[in-house]
């Protein structure tokens, strides 16, 4: 299986992981109305419609250029979920709620103007190394804020948390290298265990937490 | 006398002195009186010792710091004491008493089994109490004039209960002797705002429904901030599931800014229902009650007489 192949796989399985949780978070959401629950819904259908828009990209000769949405999309979808949780106030997070939905669906925007966008440029894999990379600094964030959670009060819950968002960063991180080095596959698919490993340690938090 | 022992005019005329009598006594006892307390205290046993009444109760309206009605007993008088403090003092009495006061109308002689529910009755029969028949009395209070103390409007409701049923008169004579003692209290100045040393008896909180409505109706639900849902507890685990689906429904409108009245318009739930919705919703610690400027209220008090 190429280095390709393995990312499509990766793909799948986060999509259906985060498909899972979003289907229910939104039907514990439609029960309970907590706003916090919305907002993970949202992020966990972000991550599904980015990963999906790159996968497709990533397997047409079309330069849908998606990654950039996904990048950018998946950064802001985990900074919002780590926003959620620092505030526990209701305004604050129905506030937060319509800023996620306008800002994601203005990201469309990014989407639909890919193709537009240049394709090659010398410093393009420096900027998506960035890009990339900075989607591990909200997961960090996402950790620390469960570790802090942990020694407050020891619950499985936000243990399993931590340690997948920690996993999930590790494996966004360790990325960079792909884009600025020779391509380096080893570090790819390393990468992308890493994150099956964190969004299948989340889905077990959520079911088992 | 007749067969029923009632009816013969030497009865009524009896019962026409005896009405005499109670009421001369009232008004030389009433100048010595400073407070309606002594007032029902004599009241209630005059009506023991002359009219034939097992056991008299004098139960007053008072107004709480919120603004809520309840019913305090100010007289207990017996024939004899065998019937236990704690029987005559039980919620049931009071229930009545406020509802008797809701209504402003007089209970006419009733069997107790029509009147309580048939423990209750079961219990009273076993004191010998079969009868029972209620008065509610009023004041309109009077202004304060320059020098006077002012002089608070005043509702009770006077209890009797009988062993046997009382000859038809004595009703009508009770509550003559009682009308004249509350206008006498009012020309005596002893009107005054209840002190709570000044009377011995406990009270049961009753809460009439019309006028806690109208407190209830103007408070925001707010929902409770759960720091720990999604970062210590699992909020997937339906756990947090609210279970009842009226509260459910109501849950779902509380935003913090519409009162108990909005929420019944958009729910479409009238106030007992919202009220036990979200009686259920404090229980579970998923919203508190506060004020239009945001205070909290104490949600138990309000919600208290479900």
């Amino acid at each position: 299986m190429s280095a390709n192949e393995f990312a499509t796989v990766r793909a799948i399985i986060v999509i259906v992981i985060s498909l899972f949780i979003a289907l229910r978070a939104f039907q514990v959401y439609f029960q309970t109305r907590t706003t916090r629950l919305l907002v993970l819904g949202l992020t966990m259908v972000m991550i599904i419609l980015t990963t999906t828009a790159d996968v497709i990209g990533n397997n047409i000769t079309f330069h849908l250029n998606a990654y950039w949405y996904n990048y950018v999309g998946q950064t802001m979808s985990f900074a919002f979920f780590y926003f959620s949780l620092i505030n526990s106030s209701e305004k604050y997070l129905r506030n937060l709620v319509r800023w996620q939905i306008a800002l994601s669906a203005l990201l469309f925007i990014l989407l639909i103007e890919g193709p537009a966008l240049p394709h090659a440029f010398p410093t393009l894999g420096l900027l998506r190394a960035i890009f990339s990379s900075g989607r591990a600094l909200p997961c960090f964030l996402v950790c620390l804020y469960y570790i802090a959670a942990f020694v407050k009060k020891e619950t499985r819950f936000s243990l399993l948390m931590g340690v997948g968002f920690v996993i999930i960063g590790l494996g966004y991180y360790m990325i960079f290298p792909r884009y600025v080095n020779p391509p380096s596959y080893d570090v790819q698919t390393a990468g992308d265990i890493l994150r099956i490993i964190g969004n299948a340690i989340l889905l077990v938090a959520m079911i088992w937490g | 006398m007749n067969r029923s022992g009632y009816g013969d005019n030497s009865y009524q005329g009896n019962t026409g002195k005896l009405r005499m009598a109670v009421t001369t006594e009232l008004l030389r006892v009433v100048r010595d009186m400073r407070h309606a307390d002594e007032l029902f205290q004599w009241l209630s046993d005059a009506l023991v010792q002359h009219f034939g009444t097992q056991v008299v109760q004098f139960w007053v309206a008072q107004v709480d710091y919120q603004g809520q009605y309840f019913m305090k007993l100010q007289a207990l008088s017996s024939q004899d004491n065998t019937i236990p403090y704690r029987v005559a003092l039980s919620k049931p009495f009071a229930d009545l008493a406020g509802e008797i006061r809701s209504w402003q109308t007089e209970l006419p002689l009733s069997l107790v089994g029509n009147v309580f529910s048939s423990f209750q009755a079961s219990l009273l029969q076993r004191y010998g109490l079969y009868h029972c028949c209620a008065d509610y009395l009023s004041s309109k209070g009077r202004t304060p004039s320059s020098g006077l103390a002012s002089f608070m409007p005043l509702e009770a409701v006077a209890l009797l209960f009988f062993n046997q049923p009382p000859h038809p008169e004595f009703p009508k004579s009770i509550g003559y002797v009682l009308r004249l003692a509350i206008q006498l209290a009012e020309t005596n100045g002893m009107l005054l705002p209840p002190s709570e040393a000044q009377s011995n008896a406990a009270g049961y909180r009753h809460q009439v429904a019309q006028k806690s409505a109208p407190a209830l109706a103007d408070l925001v639900p707010r929902r409770a901030e759960d720091t720990d849902l999604m970062t210590t507890s699992n909020p997937l685990s339906g756990h947090s599931v609210i279970a009842d689906k009226l509260a459910r429904r109501l849950y779902r409108e509380i935003d913090g800014r519409k009162n108990v009245q909005e929420l019944c318009d958009i729910t479409h739930l009238d106030l007992k229902e919202v009220r036990k919705a979200l009686r259920r919703l404090v229980d579970e610690r998923r919203i508190e009650l506060v004020d239009a400027a945001g205070q909290p209220e104490d949600s138990s008090l309000l919600l208290n007489d479900l």
